[in-house]
């Protein structure tokens, strides 16, 4: 029986040329990059590019990856790094733009008005929507860590490895997302529990 | 009695991150805690919305755009480097030919005549270096020089 080699003979495999091997680690890794960015930034629009973008640094760097951490936690250090410097330049758009931030706000209101008279599918994506949003009312600090810990189900050890913090942050910080997301979600959770 | 109830150690909990020591007394007290327990009801439900909410997926291309996106800056890197080591080379070389020129200039140009004013009068004037020496009037470097080397 054939079994799939794992990302260590993946790793080796490229390294010796092999693209078929960097194209393997693309499809196993590629939907969890994808929406660690999703629920980080919270919008779709640019989740392929920053996907792509993640890629082609793991494309570069393979070559000098050590194994001192596994590949998906060096993978979605990369895609979180990413993500920090995109919440930044938003940070830096939204100052010197306030028309473009009125702007988003009053179209999304459209599209919600639009939707709601929509079917019970589209009443779900909406209530998927509210979860994201809420993610994005807290820091980006928070919203990596709880992001990292409830999808991608990371231990604290293997959070804090990714992220280069202590155990004792990842800790705190999952707490206090928590209990920020709870807030936030209140109603929510009364209607769906 | 709000400070009762062990807040932190809930989401600690729920992630499987007690020891079991620490977890004994969580469950414990869960057994006897109406709010505690909902509390960790809501984790719970919270994660599950988080993975529903993570339904983003790539297009069925996405692994070839990312390999042609990442060979074409291979590319450009490549004759980008090539473009610097030809321009280093191309300087390198003019440097050269400019240094060799020069220098071939400065030894093959005849040396200016110098004035040189008598100042060995006791110079017999039968001597090379006497006649040149005793000479009024402009000499080239080369002819003083070869006149003191014979004195």
């Amino acid at each position: 029986m054939e079994h799939s080699p794992d990302d260590f003979q993946l790793v080796e495999a490229f390294r010796k040329g092999d693209e078929k091997a960097f194209e393997e680690i693309v499809r196993r890794y590629q939907r969890q990059v994808a929406n660690i960015i999703y629920l980080t930034l919270g919008s779709r629009e640019e989740v392929d590019d920053l996907s792509q973008e993640v890629f082609i640094r793991v494309y570069r760097s393979l070559g000098r990856f050590q194994f001192d951490a596994s590949l998906y936690s060096w993978i979605y250090r990369i895609a979180v790094n990413l993500c920090i410097d995109e919440v930044r330049r938003r940070r830096i758009r939204k100052a010197v733009s306030l028309e473009f931030f009125t702007e988003r706000r009053l179209e999304g209101e459209k599209r919600t008005k639009e939707r709601a008279t929509a079917s019970d599918e589209v009443l779900n994506d909406e209530k998927k929507k509210v979860v994201v949003e809420a993610l994005q009312k807290l820091s980006p600090v928070h919203r990596i860590v709880i992001t990292l810990r409830e999808y991608e189900d990371m231990s604290y050890e293997e959070i804090a490895k990714t992220l280069h913090i202590s155990t004792q942050a990842v800790k705190s910080r999952i707490f206090r997302a928590r209990e920020e997301l709870r807030k936030l979600l209140k109603d929510y959770f009364k209607e769906r529990l | 009695m709000k400070t009762n109830h062990p807040e932190q150690l809930l989401s600690l909990y729920v992630d499987n991150e007690l020891t079991g020591e620490e977890r004994r007394e969580v469950s414990e007290h869960l057994a006897s805690c109406e709010s505690c327990r909902l509390s960790i009801e809501e984790m719970r439900a919270l994660r599950v919305r988080i993975k529903e909410a993570a339904d983003v997926s790539l297009p069925d291309n996405f692994v070839y755009s990312v390999l042609r996106s990442a060979r074409r800056e291979d590319e450009n890197t490549v004759v980008w480097l090539s473009t610097e080591k030809l321009a280093r080379n191309v300087v390198v070389v003019l440097s050269v030919v400019v240094l060799a020129l020069v220098g071939l200039g400065t030894f093959l140009r005849p040396e200016p005549p110098i004035r040189v004013d008598r100042y060995l009068i006791s110079e017999p004037t039968d001597t090379l270096a006497g006649q040149v020496l005793g000479t009024q009037g402009e000499i080239s470097k080369d002819v003083m020089v070869y006149a003191v080397l014979t004195k």
